[in-house]
């Protein structure tokens, strides 16, 4: 029981290691989130709007992606960018650039894979008043994402928690360095390996809090949206 | 060989549904002025006909061409299903005139003209959560927004009241001389009242497509079922 109220009370002094972790945290997640939604986004608008050969297949394969273990992420990431590695002139091993590009890759099949389904939903009901006024892939795309806007909230969240809860790849291709690419998941792994529960426990919390602040903003914007929304 | 005259020609168009060939070498001659009215019974192949001509569905094979006042003329589409995007009432008039570029002014001059024609005054409201009926009405309005020379309606007052039905079709027959019309309609009686050409359809053939007077006269055996409301 000391050890809670030991965390508790890390958390309470704004004990600077501590928030100097949550805060790469989130710049990792978030940055990771932000670039998955400005690439995953369209890809979502055109897979759901036209159709193509192989566009079954290429949802099939964002589908399977979705369950790609971030620990061969990782280890892919790590053989890319090492010294050897193919990008290794880059630098970017052990950088905090890394890790967002491990979490880009993992979260990107989600945001397109459960965006995808959505998108098709409401393209399909709207396919007949696209045909009939001649409406440009690009407007038709426009249109159902625009559309689509509050429901997708949902589907970017699904992503942030898939990021936010990430610890294999970014433990391989950050190494957990103090100060510099330790991020709440790895120090929580470390903390515990190492029996300082206080410090792991305090993660722990924080990162549940994070996500029940995150879901309680986006729930209250989404009961905003629905009052406000013309569906 | 390219026709310069009017004409709205559908030949030869072969259609398949459920495996079944629906329409086998449909040839189809419309007037290009006026109200065309078409009618028939359930599955005949009249809505299938229009989206056909709109080129919302292609053919198998056949070919279709229409031309009026000798240019290829702007179409506008009314579905059975009264389908709105999550907007309110002007957005979603507005939207046909905002994809094609128009400045909002214009927009606004022509929507609310159209609304107050129209007595439409719901424009904030959702247009989804209309009733069945004022979304059937509002939808009508929708496909005046950009001034189509040809209007092609499936049964547009099917879900209407008196008040509205006698709206659209006091528009239709004002504006016949401007705009070539052709609907789909189960009402015998709209149909007298509204239209100039009248074809009945049945099981993807055409029976007859004639002049109002020649319709009602005629001596088909079918075309005379129909007009005493016998179905087939």
């Amino acid at each position: 029981m000391n050890f809670l109220i030991d965390s508790l009370k890390l958390i309470i002094s704004f004990d600077p290691d501590l928030y100097e972790i949550i805060w790469l945290s989130l710049r990792v997640s978030f940055s990771a989130l932000f670039i998955s939604c400005i690439i995953g986004l369209p890809i979502s608008g055109l897979l759901s709007s036209t159709n193509f050969y192989g566009k079954r297949t290429l949802i099939i394969f964002f589908n399977s992606m979705m369950a790609l273990p971030p620990v061969f992420v990782g280890l892919i990431l790590y053989l890319l960018f090492s010294n050897t590695g193919f990008l290794g002139f880059l630098n970017l091993l052990y950088t905090p650039s890394v890790m967002i590009i491990a979490q880009v890759i993992i979260i990107l099949p989600v945001i397109i894979s459960v965006s995808t389904e959505l998108l098709e939903q409401i393209f399909m009901e709207y396919k007949e008043i696209f045909d009939s006024f001649d409406v440009s892939l690009k407007n038709r795309i426009k249109t159902t994402v625009f559309d689509a806007r509050i429901p997708l909230i949902t589907c970017i969240l699904t992503g942030l928690g898939r990021a936010l809860s990430e610890v294999g790849a970014i433990i391989i291709v950050g190494g957990n360095i103090i100060h510099h690419t330790r991020v709440m998941t790895t120090t929580i792994a470390l903390e515990t390996s190492k029996g300082n529960l206080e410090m792991a426990m305090s993660l722990g919390i924080v990162l549940i809090l994070i996500s029940i602040g995150v879901n309680a903003i986006v729930m209250t914007m989404k009961m905003i949206a629905k009052r406000y929304s013309y569906d | 060989m390219i026709k310069n005259t009017d004409h709205i020609e559908l030949k030869n168009i072969n259609f398949i549904v459920n495996k079944k060939l629906f329409f086998n070498n449909l040839c189809l001659n419309l007037s290009t002025s006026g109200i065309t009215v078409i009618l028939g019974p359930n599955g005949s192949g009249k809505s299938l006909l229009t989206k056909i001509i709109k080129g919302l569905i292609k053919s198998e094979s056949g070919s279709l061409s229409i031309k009026l006042e000798k240019i290829n003329p702007l179409s506008a589409y009314l579905s059975q299903d009264n389908v709105f995007f999550r907007r309110d009432v002007y957005s979603n008039l507005a939207y046909p005139m905002k994809i094609n570029g128009y400045s909002n002014d214009q927009i606004s001059q022509r929507v609310n003209f159209l609304l107050d024609y129209f007595e439409f005054d719901n424009k904030e409201e959702s247009a989804r959560r209309l009733s069945e009926g004022n979304k059937q009405y509002l939808a009508f309005i929708r496909t005046l927004v950009n001034k189509p020379k040809l209007l092609i309606l499936d049964e547009p007052c099917s879900n209407l009241d008196m008040n509205y039905t006698k709206k659209i079709e006091d528009f239709l027959v004002k504006n016949k001389h401007d705009i070539k019309i052709i609907m789909v309609t189960h009402d015998i009686f709209q149909a007298k009242r509204l239209a100039d050409e009248m074809l009945l359809m049945n099981n993807g053939k055409v029976i007859e497509v004639s002049k109002k007077n020649q319709f009602l006269k005629s001596k088909n055996i079918l075309v005379q079922k129909f007009l005493n409301g016998i179905f087939f």
